[in-house]
């Protein structure tokens, strides 16, 4: 609605098993943009127009970060666009980061390779690998909520969103 | 029998008079239209979504509901790009490209409500940083929303 150029199924997920069982649905909400990205959770908005537009861009998180610069023929022709996009990204970015709570500010840091066996019903789907990305993100302190993932064991990651102080417990 | 009672009918007819802009026109695609079951169709879903839009629609003279077979109407179908049944498609002043896929029921009921409202007044509630992303993106997204209706 805010945009021409996305688009929204709601896909009621019990009634089309074929739909999700092709993009693994194991946990609702699952959001999947483009066929190509996907996470599992109602995201805070900023979360989630920043996964959208890194989605759209096919870049694995680079855009949005400070002197990110489009490269590549995929970005050729579009990079005066993308340039744009990083821009406001960071607007996104930097108001998320001001809106985060101090206490956030806390979170453990869990070794990558480590096990957790997470309860259902904690914000992820089931037991799984916890592994953990580091990279320099104008996210900043919430580099530790948004870069942890859950490898649930079948070549995919999960965002582990919401409950960190259940990760914390575990 | 209805599925809102007396008193939610109220509610909603309360808040849509409150919040509805532009009409709304609801397409809803089955696998055949006029009450007719496909065999192997799941008839009762098909029954209970066209009921629950029926009873929607009858609480805002904004909201219009025309219905579709998915293989009698292949033509309107193909043009709104819907492929699955049950399908909804929310029309606006424009097509903004918003499907809901399933039986709206249970907590997906509000979805339904809240996704009426968005389309009459042709904008959702992001803030203006979201807007500015939106407005810079370089290629289409097309997004779905896996739910349950629990």
């Amino acid at each position: 609605m805010e945009s021409p150029r996305v688009t929204a199924d709601i896909v009621e997920a019990t009634e089309f098993p074929e739909l999700a069982r092709r993009y693994n649905v194991y946990a609702v909400p699952k959001i999947v943009i483009n066929d190509t990205h996907e996470f599992v959770g109602a995201l805070p908005e900023p979360h989630f127009i920043t996964a959208l537009a890194r989605a759209v861009t096919g870049d694995g998180g680079a855009i949005g970060r400070p002197g990110f610069q489009p490269a590549g023929d995929g970005y050729a022709q579009r990079r005066e666009g993308v340039a744009d996009l990083a821009g406001a990204l960071l607007e996104v970015q930097q108001a998320m980061q001001a809106a985060v709570p101090a206490s956030s500010r806390d979170l453990q840091v869990v070794e990558p390779g480590e096990d957790l066996d997470l309860r259902m019903g904690e914000g992820v789907a089931e037991p799984g690998l916890l592994v953990q990305e580091r990279h320099d993100d104008p996210l900043g302190p919430l580099v530790d909520q948004t870069a942890r993932h859950l490898w649930d064991g079948h070549n995919r990651v999960l965002p582990v969103s919401g409950s960190m102080p259940a990760l914390r417990g575990a | 029998m209805p599925f809102l009672n007396a008193q939610d009918a109220e509610v909603i007819r309360r808040r849509f008079a409150a919040d509805l802009d532009s009409p709304v026109k609801l397409l809803l695609f089955l696998a055949a239209t006029g009450g007719l079951a496909l065999p192997g169709e799941d008839w009762q879903i098909a029954e209970y979504t066209r009921q629950i839009l029926k009873e929607v629609a009858e609480l805002s003279d904004k909201i219009q509901v025309e219905e579709y077979g998915l293989l009698s109407h292949a033509d309107v179908a193909q043009r709104y790009k819907v492929r699955l049944v049950p399908a909804i498609v929310f029309l606006g002043r424009e097509d903004y490209g918003v499907r809901y896929l399933g039986l709206p029921a249970g907590y997906e009921f509000v979805t339904l409500l809240e996704t009426i409202i968005a389309v009459s007044r042709g904008r959702g509630e992001v803030s203006e940083a979201t807007r500015s992303v939106l407005a810079a993106l370089p290629a289409d997204a097309h997004v779905q929303i896996f739910v349950t209706p629990t």
